[in-house]
């Protein structure tokens, strides 16, 4: 009996300590951008995606996410479930540059799987023009850039010496202020002092890993199909046996379907405009 | 010439590498530490001329082109040092310049350029209704179809994502319970503004914070809908080819008004047109006819169904009010009043072998056209009380069949007459109390009691001018009463302590005209039941572990026997992931079922005009202990899953069925002997997907073995010491594949392949049977008001050893809406197929079906609203 009951508390406490995260750095300042799409919907109407991005710059380690997966310890700031939806159509992952060290680290969920791709940091070859410009209350000047098949232009400050930037984007001598190019646009909406904890991918074993190269082909390759805006998980063999849990929620008259520990499925999505070729 | 080529190459190569300079070095802070994320700038006036920054080891490194030769600014500046700069001169063709840097206290000119955008926006997330409706959409049902993720049923069910839907509301408002084909058939699709699909834990508000799987769904009306009573009329007119009914037909009102406190349904149908008026009438919810005692001993003549096609000839017809009264915002009063009717008959040719005493074989060939009519009143009335603290809700039920059965039997050439009539009720009442206290700890109380009684079950049979017959009463009270507490204990535990007493009154009376063999039996059934169970469900869900006992005490006080005894159910669920790629679920269990008092109806009762059944007079006992496994595993990249599964069960009963046959009668009986039987079962399915070539791929196989036993006792008697025990041994496997492309995006085609094998064996002998089916499905949308689909299945299926049968079904429909009008033209069973054959075994007896199917059918339906 005894046996049994020690046995119990050590499934248990095993149990319950699965699903830590790790502390990698420590932000100095944290951005907060808007981030823009242009695109169609699924009846080829013209829509305007919306979303926030959040990066985490460290000393060694900058992290780039989606709005609803930085952490708020506050009620009134904490995005709405419509927020979570609005993300999915965008499908902005979670990238930590400099993690491990010289390395890119990004995290993606493609229903019903979620994906690690690692690579080297990639080197973005930078053009500086002479254009400047006050974005936000900042000067910045220009800088032009193909980074994997789009035409980036950018605005970057000098008053902030970091060469952090939204998503993948970075090297600049100053803080990139405003990023566009055909479809897409990140323009910094906040900056604020926080030594928040800059916190590594969540170990868990059922992330496939493998090199970004590989993942953004199969990312584009199920985004970029004809079918996606229409039938977002027709590329999903078996559907039904793919949802593990599912809840639907009613919020303000629009139907969200969570599935699979409160990821967003979406029933019907926009063309996919990808970030990266 | 070629060598001042070569010098003048080498001058300007010379001369390019000279001005080619690399400055590098190292930053460090006080501590000597490295310092990375630095950023290096070399600058000449305002010229930025090259810029990088330091790595991890702090170590940086710049290349300039076209390096000045006057002085430039080598900058070093980082959000937390001071800004550092040196004036350096690039003479050199390799500069080292290294840099210790002063941390600062980091100052940032905090801003906050615009509001959230987030809660700005709503213009690209609106998921309701009229986006997917297709403007060929008729009535609501054809509007749901094309939401993502809901599948709507034949019989019109619909579930999400797999999972049936377990509340339909109106407005926020439960109308008609599982009744919802009335609504989802009859309100028109573009009275429809928005479709809600929720999850089931605001449906008791005490229960607002429990987490559900349920899914309910609510449609919200536009505002032209709620302002005045609207309709819908659809009429019908059509032809088969040969049948009972030649001309077809259908017509059918609906009224509906919907208020913010009142709601109404009202709907008059009918029709000779398939299932038309009666299919309104499915309850979705498990709701059923009266079924008693008597009425379960004693079933029609229906004569089964075939797999595939249409073959009743039907008459059917409904009518039905409902109404639901919102008094205040917590409180509702519902009555729903329900009448249908139906007469349904078929024909069949049906051909069986029996083993028979001495291994001797009988077969019996009958010819029937079974004919049934049945009148199905209902009144419901409900009330609830929806509050946060209380959930209250009191429901009375009074419903009632009667039927009518007409199976004359053309049996080895001679003509034998059948006829039952029966009616029964049914009254009942049900009661659930829900509290929550301030604390949000949650009881819960239900009480039902229930009445059914059937007076006279009559069944008569003439069999060469002799009459013979078998008559049945029964009366059953019912009533349960449960409570249950649920303790979360941390995010990992779950206790839960159901608590549940039935009790039961039972008296049937049968009576076997030609013999007077009279059963008589009544008395009381008791079961108290306590499932005191846990859950460890880890918090990143790859370990879940649930557990249950399910004691109970099963007693049972009969005039004729009394009989006590505790059972034990235990049984335990394991799900775990290993990975994304692997999964594992497993389940096993011991259940032990404890017969009543049906098993002590020891008298012989005449079941049909050639059937005698006799019970054993023992309480009878099966306990069983199952297992079942499933494995997934799936490569995502490659958009490919696999399952296996496997499944084993052992079981054990107390009496062992027996069948003796003479002539063409068949009596059984049960037999007082422990038997065993075992069943095994594999599956594997596999999916692939070709999203390049818009194809998807499907593949199943299932295989199993089952052995059990089974007697043979000797029409003139000897009892259980003359029976011959056979073990029977079956084993069955099924292959399935299926494909479907969209190559282009109005067309989709389906194909599905499905091969059946299965073969029994009792002593030497083996018999075997095959079914093959193609079936195939065209879906055509040149233009949104038009609609084209065409099924197609062709069946191979065996009948002997030697000899098949194929039949081809082949079915179209084409929809056209224009305005307030919806035109409609079905061809159903264009080949003009009329027959459907086959055969199955069943342990030692051998049956072969042939079912007439209805002739070639075309219908023209016009729908429009009022």
């Amino acid at each position: 009996m005894k046996k049994i009951l020690v046995t119990m508390t050590v499934l248990v406490l095993t149990i319950a300590a699965q699903g830590q995260t790790e502390t990698v750095d420590t932000a100095q300042f944290v951005a907060v951008y808007d981030y823009e799409c242009r695109t169609q919907n699924d009846e080829a109407a013209s829509v305007t995606d919306r979303m926030q991005v959040v990066v985490q710059v460290g000393r060694t380690v900058t992290k780039s996410m989606p709005r609803s997966v930085y952490p708020v310890y506050d009620d009134e700031s904490r995005p709405d479930v419509a927020a979570e939806f609005q993300e999915a159509l965008m499908h902005m992952p979670t990238v930590w540059m400099g993690l491990p060290t010289g390395q890119t680290t990004m995290r993606e969920f493609i229903f019903p799987h979620e994906y690690e791709g690692y690579e080297p940091t990639p080197d973005i070859t930078w053009t500086l023009t002479d254009d400047t410009l006050t974005v936000s209350g900042y000067l910045c000047q220009q800088a032009m850039a193909t980074f994997r098949g789009l035409e980036w232009h950018v605005w970057y400050t000098e008053e902030i010496p970091s060469s952090a930037g939204p998503w993948r984007l970075r090297g600049l001598p100053g803080l990139i202020v405003k990023a566009e190019n055909q479809a897409h646009t990140f323009c910094l909406a906040g900056l604020r002092m926080e030594a928040s904890p800059i916190t590594a991918p969540e170990q868990n074993p059922e992330v496939h890993r493998m090199k970004y190269a590989k993942l953004l082909k199969h990312k584009n390759e199920i985004y970029g199909n004809r079918e996606y805006a229409k039938k977002p998980t027709y590329y999903v063999p078996d559907l039904q046996g793919s949802i593990t849990d599912m809840s639907v929620l009613n919020r303000n008259g629009q139907q969200l379907l969570l599935a699979n520990g409160g990821h967003p499925l979406l029933t019907k999505a926009h063309v996919y405009q990808p970030l990266e070729q | 010439m070629k060598r001042l080529l070569y010098i003048i190459l080498y001058m300007v190569l010379a001369a390019s590498a000279s001005a080619q300079v690399n400055v590098t070095g190292r930053v460090i802070d006080l501590q000597q530490k490295p310092v990375s994320n630095v950023i290096v700038k070399l600058v000449s006036g305002s010229k930025t001329l090259a810029f990088t920054s330091s790595n991890a080891q702090g170590v940086y490194s710049l290349e300039v082109k076209n390096a000045p030769s006057g002085e430039v600014t080598l900058q070093f500046t980082h959000i937390s040092y001071e800004k550092e700069s040196e004036r350096v001169t690039l003479k050199e063709r390799v500069t080292k310049m290294d840099m210790i840097l002063t941390p600062k206290e980091v100052l940032l000119k905090e801003v906050t350029v615009k509001p959230d955008p987030l809660r700005q926006r709503g213009d690209t997330l609106s998921h309701n209704l009229a986006s997917f409706l297709g403007k060929g959409d008729v009535t609501l049902e054809d509007g749901l179809k094309r939401l993502p993720g809901v599948d709507v049923a034949q019989s019109g069910a619909i579930s999400y994502m797999g999972k049936p839907i377990s509340q339909f509301n109106i407005e926020g408002l439960d109308m008609l319970g599982g009744k919802y084909n009335l609504a989802t058939s009859n309100i028109p699709a573009d009275y429809v503004t928005q479709v809600e699909i929720v999850r089931n834990h605001h449906s008791r508000r005490v229960e607002r914070d429990v987490p559900s799987n349920e899914v309910s769904m609510n449609i919200r009306l536009s505002k032209k809908a709620k302002l005045k009573p609207f309709g819908q009329e659809e009429a019908g007119a059509g032809y088969m080819e040969d049948g009972n009914d030649r001309l077809q037909t259908l017509l059918g009102v609906t009224g509906m008004m919907f208020t913010d406190k009142f709601q109404t349904i009202c709907s008059l149908k009918g029709g000779n047109y398939k299932s038309f008026a009666r299919a309104d009438m499915i309850d979705h919810f498990g709701g059923s006819d009266v079924s008693t005692r008597a009425t379960s001993l004693f079933g029609g003549f229906d004569g089964g169904a075939p797999p595939q096609g249409q073959y009743l000839y039907q008459r059917n017809g409904m009518a039905t009010v409902n109404g639901i009264l919102r008094t205040d915002s917590f409180t509702t009063m519902k009555v729903n009043a329900d009448y249908s009717y139906h007469r349904a008959t078929h024909d069949i040719s049906q051909s069986t072998t029996y083993l028979a005493d001495g291994g001797k074989y009988v077969t019996v060939s009958e010819q029937t056209s079974p004919l049934t009519m049945i009148h199905l009143p209902k009144l419901s009335v409900n009330y609830v009380k929806n509050a946060d603290r209380v959930y209250l809700s009191e429901t009375f039920v009074l419903k009632g069949k009667f039927e009518q059965n007409e199976g004359d039997v053309l049996a080895n050439g001679s003509l034998v007459e059948q006829r039952r009539k029966t009616s029964s009720f049914e009254v009942g009442n049900d009661l659930f109390w829900m509290g929550r206290t301030e604390k949000g700890t949650r009881r819960h109380v239900n009480a039902s009691v229930s009445f059914k009684r059937t007076p006279t079950l009559r069944l008569s049979f003439v069999n060469d001018g002799q009459g013979y017959g078998q008559t049945a009463q029964s009366s059953t009270l019912s009533m349960n009463v449960g409570s249950s507490f649920n303790i979360p204990i941390g995010k990992v535990f779950r206790l839960s302590l159901p608590v549940k007493v039935s009790a039961m009154y039972d008296d049937v009376e049968t009576n076997r005209v030609a013999t007077g063999e009279v059963n008589d039996i009544r008395g009381w059934s008791f079961m108290p039941s306590v499932n005191p169970g846990f859950e460890i469900h880890s918090r990143n869900r790859r370990f879940y572990l649930s557990a249950g006992l399910g004691a109970a005490l099963k007693g049972l006080y009969y005039n004729r026997l009394n009989y006590t005894k505790p059972v034990l159910n235990p049984s335990m669920g394991i799900n775990y992931t290993f990975s994304a790629n692997s999964k594992l679920q497993f389940s096993t269990g011991y259940t032990t079922q404890i017969g009543d008092m049906m098993t002590l109806l020891t008298e012989s009762m005449q079941v049909d005009y050639r059937s005698v059944c006799t019970s054993s007079g023992i309480i009878g006992e099966s306990n069983s202990w199952y297992t079942s496994g499933d494995w997934k595993w799936q490569l995502p990249m490659q958009y490919f899953t696999l399952s296996l599964a496997a499944s084993h069960s052992e079981g054990k009963r107390n009496t062992l069925y027996s069948q003796s046959v003479s002539g063409i009668d068949i009596s059984s009986s049960a037999l007082q002997r422990d038997t065993r039987s075992r069943s095994t079962n594999f599956s594997v399915s596999s999916t692939k997907n070709f999203p390049s070539i818009f194809t998807k791929l499907g593949a199943d196989a299932a295989y199993g073995f089952s052995d059990s036993e089974q007697a043979i006792s000797s029409p003139t008697g000897g009892g259980q010491e003359g029976a011959n025990i056979i073990k029977v041994r079956s084993k069955n496997y099924n292959l399935h594949g299926n494909a479907s492309v969209t190559p282009i995006q109005w067309l989709e085609l389906r194909y599905d392949i499905r091969y059946g094998w299965s073969r029994s064996r009792y002593s030497e002998e083996s018999n075997t049977v095959t079914s093959l089916t193609h079936s195939g499905a065209i879906h055509i949308f040149p233009i949104a008001t038009l609609d084209l689909s065409l099924d197609y299945d062709h069946v191979r299926r065996q009948i002997t050893t030697d000899q098949y049968k194929r039949m081809s079904l082949f079915n179209a429909s084409a929809q056209y809406k224009w305005k307030k009008c919806v035109l409609r033209l079905e061809l159903t069973n264009l080949l003009n197929q009329r027959s459907y054959a086959y055969t199955l075994f069943d342990g030692i007896n051998t049956y072969t079906y042939d079912y007439a199917l209805c002739g070639r059918t075309a219908m023209l339906r016009l729908t429009f609203k009022l």
